[in-house]
């Protein structure tokens, strides 16, 4: 058996003249929880749904569970859980209903069924809701009614496109929940979205794509690491700036990039974190009046659009 | 991961998840509430007119044709445009992606819907039961008939709804579907014959002065043969690329058209061979049309399916795989199959061939019939998408010919005859008018010839360009995938 619960390898997606992906490879081992960013057009959601089986790659292959997606697309069915970028509801059904008939679908018949619905049920939290009509459901809830259909058969790996978007934030915190406990499972989770501090916090690493080729795949930390030349450090002080900015001037890699009532931003160039206490005593040393002194930690977002300029320039 | 075990307890695990799912849906739609209140306040008018009708046979009977057509109102009507938005609906919610994840086969999902329909059909049957008891205690009614009555309505719903079901898996706007809908259900209900049979049998019962003269037995065999084709039709729209249906139902048309010619010469005294080449023509059409739609960008995916099963090599693959090939190589066989049926209705090929008038005249129309919609649908300069447009192209080409033979009959002032023409669908008119012998006279047969000729030749003029580079784009397929 593989180690890879998904592997991509020289994977082609052609729409006419148009290329949705671009001899994209990849591997995501079992049991990891992966983040899939891009802009929109990327080409996050066509490589989904290849990994899906619910499209054909121009050229390249696919694995999942060490089974061929193209030849093999009815074994791969069985260990995939997919939760698409919209609902996928029916009118006139309950909740009950919903789940029930995708618990047929999978062939669960009997008790047995009405078992898996009702576990399925306890772990989305939508117990009291079984009844209500689908249509009348919010936003929220609607979207852990997805997840509960895609955890129906119980799948091994779960591929979940764009699933906070457009909720509110006490059902993103739900929906997060939700997915700590499925990793915490040992399922592998692969999941695209626009919300980078999110898919941070849950991810073990991320792909970053950029008109159908990856650009970058690594943890949150290593691409922070990789795309920052310099160390930005807030410092505060009790008097004005003007002793800060004439220090900024005879310290050599030391600049002042933007200014606050009492302080400002401090650029080094420096890497090395030891250099951060060597400066912090260096204005000690020099009778600034400090009253806090901290990294100030580049956000994600901005080192994807960082990334996205440079890939454009280059 | 869970391996479900087989664990019956209730009926409904008996049935496929998608009858009951679309059986669930349907019993909470408005448009079954309103179904099903109807036709009680029908039945009551219905029966309310048979009480106060005088005691003669002909009022009675005209009665019993105001209740069947109070019947049939919902029936025909009601559920089969809730088929209308099925499968439209499920592309719209984006659900199609997770049926077919959920190992639910693109046949099953389009057999599931039509089955919940049909299901609701019935249970609007079952209302229906108490008045005709009650009709049968008041008299006047022959119960065998109105049974047999109630099968053919039955059957044309069936039909009905596989039509609709059809114009709903194509990816276009709701008015169009409707369009469709309208085009196909007139062509298909009326070539069929089985309402023709029903409205006939009615009429002439009405008047006494004929009995049925139908053959069930065959409408009944074409309306399955044409119900299955349709069902496989809408699957091979909405299966994804993995899944292929292509060519089965190329197959299928061959074996039925070869099943229709057979029961129709074995049925022949009962006057039902007009209608098996009015179903050949129609079937052909269909066939054409659905080769016609599938794109040459979509030929490589498609191609896939040959490969995996390694044929690809194969000279067949070229004939047998989507696209313009196949649909030439289908038009041929077409007209090889209506001449079969044309053969089995004069009873021998010397029969014809001693009248060289009508030899020519079938070839000229199926080649009106076939090749000339499918040129001009797969060259005029619609996009991939229209295949619709392209389809009303196609009936609207087969119609010349009636125009023709009408503006022919006009010219010859034998309008006498002219009900019988309209009567018929339009399109496979010509070839029903053809059929009766002296109908019109060599100015028609001339001025068609003529038109076909013209038509052709320009058509060939236009298409060269695109059936070269259609043919080159097929070959380098063809090719390459020898490499891969």
């Amino acid at each position: 058996m593989s180690d890879y619960a998904i592997e991509v390898k020289n994977l082609h997606k052609r729409f006419d003249t148009f290329t949705a992906v671009d001899n994209l490879s990849f591997q995501i081992k079992k049991g990891s929880v992966v983040g899939f960013v891009g802009a929109n057009g990327a080409g996050k959601t066509t490589t989904m749904r290849i990994i899906s089986t619910l499209d054909l790659p121009s050229e390249g292959k696919v694995w999942v569970d060490g089974l061929d997606a193209i030849n093999q697309a009815g074994e791969v069915r069985k260990r995939i859980g997919w939760m698409p970028d919209y609902f996928g509801k029916y009118k006139n059904l309950t909740v009950l209903e919903y789940l029930d008939f995708f618990a047929r679908t999978y062939g669960f018949r009997g008790h047995e069924r009405e078992e898996r619905v009702n576990s399925i049920m306890a772990f989305i939290e939508m117990e009291s809701f079984r009844h209500h009509m689908m249509d009348k459901l919010s936003k929220g809830l609607t979207q852990r009614m997805g997840l509960g259909r895609a955890l129906i058969h119980d799948p091994s790996v779960l591929i979940l496109d764009e699933p906070a978007a457009g909720l509110d934030p006490k059902a993103r915190i739900d929906l997060k929940r939700l997915i700590r406990i499925l990793s915490e499972e040992g399922k592998t989770l692969f999941i695209s979205s626009h919300i980078l501090s999110e898919l941070e916090e849950m991810c073990d690493s991320l792909l970053f794509l950029d008109k159908g080729a990856l650009i970058h795949h690594g943890d949150s930390h290593q691409l922070k690491r990789s795309s920052e030349t310099h160390i930005h450090m807030d410092v505060k002080m009790s008097s004005d700036n003007e002793k800060l900015y004439a220090w900024c001037q005879e310290y050599p890699g030391v600049s002042l990039i933007s200014e606050h009532s009492a302080g400002g931003i401090l650029e080094l160039d420096f890497q090395d974190p030891e250099d951060r206490t060597r400066i912090l005593k260096a204005m000690l040393d020099a009778d600034l009046p400090i009253v806090d002194y901290h990294e100030v930690s580049k956000r994600l977002e901005d080192v994807f659009v960082n990334m996205l300029e440079n890939q454009e320039a280059e | 991961m869970n391996m479900p075990r087989i664990n019956s307890r209730d009926l409904s695990d008996h049935f496929s998840p998608i009858l009951v799912k679309e059986f669930r849906q349907g019993l909470r739609s408005q448009l079954f509430m309103w179904a099903f209140m109807l036709i009680h306040l029908f039945m009551a008018a219905g029966l309310l007119l048979n009480l106060s009708a005088g005691s003669s046979v002909s009022s009675r009977m005209t009665t019993g044709i105001f209740f069947w057509i109070l019947v049939s109102a919902p029936l025909l009507l009601f559920l089969p445009f809730g088929a209308m938005g099925s499968v439209s609906q499920e592309r719209r919610d984006g659900t199609l992606d997770l049926l077919q994840l959920a190992h639910q086969s693109s046949f099953r999902l389009i057999l599931g819907k039509w089955m919940a329909n049909a299901a609701l059909t019935l249970l609007l049957v079952i209302a229906i039961v108490p008045y005709m008891v009650l009709r049968y205690y008041l008299g006047g009614m022959d119960i065998f008939a109105d049974l047999r009555d109630l099968f053919f309505v039955l059957l044309g719903s069936g039909l009905l709804t596989s039509i609709a079901i059809l114009c709903s898996s194509y990816n276009i706007h709701a008015f169009r579907q409707w369009i469709a809908f309208l085009f196909l259900g007139y062509f298909v209900l009326m070539a069929l014959g089985g309402v023709i049979v029903l409205l006939h049998e009615m009429t002439y019962r009405a008047n006494q002065a004929e009995t049925f003269q139908g053959t069930p037995y065959y409408v009944f065999f074409v309306s399955l043969g044409l119900l299955y084709f349709l069902l496989k039709w809408a699957t091979v729209q909405v299966a994804p690329d993995s899944e292929y249906h292509g060519l089965g139902i190329l197959w299928f048309y061959i074996f039925f058209m070869l099943g229709n010619t057979l029961i129709a010469w074995l049925v022949s005294k009962d006057g039902v061979s007009v209608f098996s080449i009015i179903i050949s023509v129609v079937l052909s059409l269909l066939t054409v049309s659905r080769s016609l739609a599938e794109s040459p960008s979509e030929y490589e995916g498609q191609l896939r399916h040959f490969r995996k099963k390694g044929w690809i090599h194969t000279v067949h693959t070229f004939f047998m795989a989507p696209g313009w090939a196949s649909a030439f190589f289908f038009s041929l066989i077409s007209i090889a199959l209506i001449f079969l049926n044309c053969c089995a209705f004069d009873e021998s090929l010397d029969e014809l061939t001693r009248h060289p008038d009508r030899f020519f005249t079938i070839f000229t129309t199926c080649s009106m019939a076939v090749i000339t919609p499918l040129v001009i649908g797969r060259f005029l300069p619609f996009g991939p998408q229209s295949t619709m447009i392209r389809g009303l192209i196609a009936g609207g080409c087969m119609s010349i010919p009636f125009f023709i033979y009408a503006i022919g009959d006009s010219l010859d002032e034998s309008w006498d005859k002219i009900f019988l023409v309209i009567g018929q669908t339009i399109p496979v008119s010509s070839l029903f008018c053809m059929m009766k012998q002296g109908f019109h006279r060599s100015l028609s047969l001339e001025t068609i010839w003529i038109s076909h000729g013209v038509l052709l030749i320009v058509l060939a003029l236009f298409s060269y360009r695109g059936i070269k580079s259609t043919f080159a784009l097929r070959r380098s397929l063809w090719v390459n995938s020898e490499d891969k």
